[in-house]
């Protein structure tokens, strides 16, 4: 399926209400479309913060049955499918990615409160138009050395501030105002595009 | 701490890189349904999930898409099958490969559920240069736990096979070994006595017949 499908497919929120009601009837074909729409674009989130197409692929499927699985609690009239699943998806690399000891320190929940099927509704923004990767990669390149360094720890490696700061050898604070000021301009840069 | 000194923390939030005292203090507002907080995060979210936009757009293998599919397949719907005993020193083994090999969460706890199912019998495998044991449960499914699996070769897939006493293979779905050589796969139950369960190799969509020699077989 080509990109502006996968995008398309994000942007009818008609379309995800069908499609959640289908997935709460457990009909298998339901599974079927929910792939064709976002199956490439999980494996991406994922494969970028993996970096192994074998662990990629065991955790697309992850995904997808977690999705499956706890769809019952999704809003099939506000719920917006595409940014849910995305996070379950990132969620689910980053919990790999992480160190056993980063796992153990953390509460389980610490993933699960950002994923709750509850949380995915009125998306008010068109989340989503066929412009929307390279609006976001553009966004990226506003970014300084420092700002991109905390993005991506955070983002590919699901570091916390302090082990930023040990990482980088710098104070907590310093790693605050970056990601602070970061996650700002690209709020900025991206409200500027039209979604 | 109050919404107006969470404000500027939303953001960090979705991307799961609070902590301390802010993080506390989001997840209280969170579960008292604060209305300020609570909207906020969900928009959050929603940020957090467009910058994943960003990621270069990478195809995964045909294969993963009928492997999620077969992962939904309609289980029959009361599984009567007559050969299998009872087993239970298969958990110790399953923590033995959880340690391991490191797998995740959910595969796991379903392989535990499948070893600990009253009903689990270990399979004999004839002997391949590997590490691989076989588990069958008439009412959770065949689970293979292997080690030291090569990759497929390039554009093939592994396929399991469940074979029915006295009928034909039925697949019994695809999987790809992990990076550190390491396989979980769990099958189906099926409704009828098992006479073995084989894995092959086959083009990267699968089959539905083996097209190749089993090259692991395992009989109850
Ligand atoms: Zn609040």
């Amino acid at each position: 399926m080509s990109l502006l499908g996968l995008l398309l497919g994000l942007e009818v929120p008609e379309g995800d209400r069908e499609l959640v009601d289908r997935l709460k009837r457990r009909d298998p074909r339901a599974l079927a479309e929910l792939y064709d729409r976002f199956g490439r674009l999980a494996y991406s989130v994922i494969i970028a913060i993996v970096r192994d197409s074998g662990i990629a692929e065991d955790l697309v499927q992850e995904t997808f049955l977690r999705v499956w699985n706890r769809v019952q609690a999704f809003d099939s009239q506000r719920g917006a499918m595409g940014p849910w699943l995305l996070t379950v998806a990132r969620n689910r690399a980053i919990d790999h990615v992480r160190s056993a000891a980063a796992r153990m320190s953390r509460n389980v929940y610490e993933l699960e409160e950002r994923e709750h099927p509850s949380l995915f509704v009125d998306s008010e923004r068109d989340l989503i138009s066929s412009d929307q990767g390279r609006i976001v990669r553009a966004a990226l390149t506003t970014l300084n050395d420092n700002q991109k360094k905390v993005i991506e720890l955070a983002y590919y490696e699901g570091l916390s501030q302090t082990e930023m700061a040990e990482k980088l050898g710098q104070p907590l604070g310093t790693i605050k105002t970056w990601v602070r000021s970061a996650l700002k301009r690209l709020r900025e840069e991206l409200d500027r595009v039209p979604a | 701490m109050t919404c107006d000194e969470l404000r500027e923390e939303y953001d960090a939030f979705a991307l799961g890189i609070s902590e301390g005292a802010v993080l506390a203090a989001l997840r209280e507002h969170l579960a008292a349904n604060c209305p300020t907080c609570e909207p906020a995060v969900r928009e959050a979210l929603d940020f957090a999930a467009r910058l994943s936009l960003g990621v270069r757009q990478t195809d995964p293998s045909p294969g993963l898409r009928r492997r999620i599919l077969a992962m939904v397949q309609e289980r029959p719907s009361s599984p009567r099958v007559g050969w299998l005993a009872g087993l239970g020193a298969a958990l110790a083994l399953l923590t033995l490969f959880t340690v391991r090999m490191s797998m995740q969460q959910a595969r796991s706890s379903e392989a535990l559920t499948l070893l600990s199912s009253g009903d689990v019998k270990q399979l004999s495998v004839q002997q391949p240069d590997f590490r691989a044991d076989i588990f069958a449960s008439r009412s959770r499914g065949v689970l293979l736990l292997a080690s030291n699996f090569k990759p497929a070769p390039a554009g093939k897939t592994y396929e399991m096979w469940i074979i029915p006493k006295g009928a034909q293979p039925a697949p019994a779905g695809l999987f790809a070994p992990r990076a550190d050589g390491s396989v979980i796969h769990i099958a189906e139950p099926i409704d009828q006595p098992l006479a073995a369960v084989a894995v092959t190799v086959e083009p990267e969509r699968g089959s539905d017949h083996p097209t190749t020699k089993p090259f692991l077989v395992a009989t109850p």
